[in-house]
């Protein structure tokens, strides 16, 4: 995986895990209105990030959550365990 | 029968009544657990997050072995 | 339902092969306070919770140790994949090679098969709640102690960011602890 390809895939993962934790921390404490204004940012700069990946290099979830233009890119290797970091 | 019981902020003695007053340990009730709730402060950036296991500073507990001589 | 996103949720680097400490980490993989056991537990536990943050977080939680299943999984596979023969023998895991070459399979450090015995769907949600902050204490003590036997600094990094989310678990485990006890208690009166 190259340099540039690397380094917005981690850009996702930061932005994701991000979302995760106040996933759930907003599960237990709904109304926690500051919690959920980071969570909608640190998801709406996830979704840009993801888009600009999969334009780039195939679709990163698939049953239809994104579209794979021209080819079926969804099966192209790496697959995450043999992703070198 | 009398039976003495010594809470933090009651003492409840029974003598022959069917007089049973509730243990509070300042609102706490017996045999169960409390976890404090947190209450969302401050965050780090996504990257610091990743790297620490939580984005939330407060939660982060690192692992501190003990020295073994 | 489930779909799946094709990246891991931990940048996971292994130094090079290493068999020995591969041996030991399939315990989070098939064992008994391990990733699998962690996400069927919550998973099948969630249907029969009374409120709707306990349902969320025993959803979520659930998936999320899904991911980390992924996570030792790839260590696992990556610290076993160009290990010579002669390595693999030597670390004691000629037992298990017979059986599985070097494809993952569901077993403890001393390669006993995963089994549903370890974990439990009781129903009461106070107990089941008891149960889950009892596995993220016992996965984070194994973590602990694959860090002491890490002698791999990059694998070490994945087990310390997987035993901070057992950390981070246990809290929201107790916090919705809180909620269950509060709804029981409104219960009483309404």
């Amino acid at each position: 995986m190259d340099g540039q390809r690397l380094s917005l895939l981690k850009k996702i993962m930061a932005l994701e895990f991000t979302c995760i934790d106040f996933n759930l921390y907003l599960d237990t404490n709904p109304e926690d209105y500051r919690a959920l204004a980071e969570y909608n940012a640190a998801s709406e700069a996830l979704l840009a990030a993801k888009k600009e990946y999969e334009n780039l290099y195939g679709p990163l979830t698939n049953y239809g959550s994104t579209p794979s233009p021209q080819a079926w890119r969804w099966i192209d290797e790496p697959w995450p365990w043999e992703t070198t970091f | 029968m009398a039976s003495e019981q010594m809470g933090k902020s009651e003492v409840t003695r029974s003598s022959g009544e069917n007089k049973f007053e509730k243990q509070s340990f300042g609102g706490y009730e017996l045999a169960r657990a409390y976890v404090p709730w947190q209450r969302y402060t401050n965050r780090w950036d996504p990257m610091e997050g990743l790297a620490r296991g939580t984005i939330f500073p407060e939660l982060f507990q690192p692992y501190q072995p003990r020295q073994t001589p | 339902m489930w779909i799946y996103e094709k990246k891991l949720e931990y940048p996971v680097r292994v130094g090079g092969p290493n068999p020995h400490l591969a041996k030991v980490i399939i315990t989070q993989y098939g064992g008994p306070d391990g990733e699998l056991a962690a996400s069927l537990r919550y998973l099948t536990q969630r249907y029969t919770m009374p409120i709707p943050q306990a349902k969320a977080v025993l959803t979520d939680i659930g998936t999320e140790e899904l991911a980390h299943m992924e996570i030792v999984a790839t260590l696992v596979y990556n610290l076993i994949k160009d290990a010579p023969l002669e390595e693999i023998k030597r670390a004691g895991l000629d037992g298990y090679y017979a059986d599985h070459d070097r494809a993952l399979y569901f077993v403890n450090a001393s390669g006993a098969p995963w089994t549903a015995t370890y974990i439990q769907s009781k129903g009461d949600p106070v107990t089941d709640l008891y149960e889950n902050m009892a596995a993220e204490q016992k996965a984070r003590s194994t973590y602990e102690y694959l860090i002491q036997l890490s002698d791999d600094p990059d694998v070490s990094d994945t087990l310390k960011f997987l035993r901070e989310r057992e950390v981070v678990h246990f809290q929201r485990f107790g916090e919705t602890l809180n909620l269950v006890h509060e709804y029981l208690e409104r219960k009483k009166y309404y």
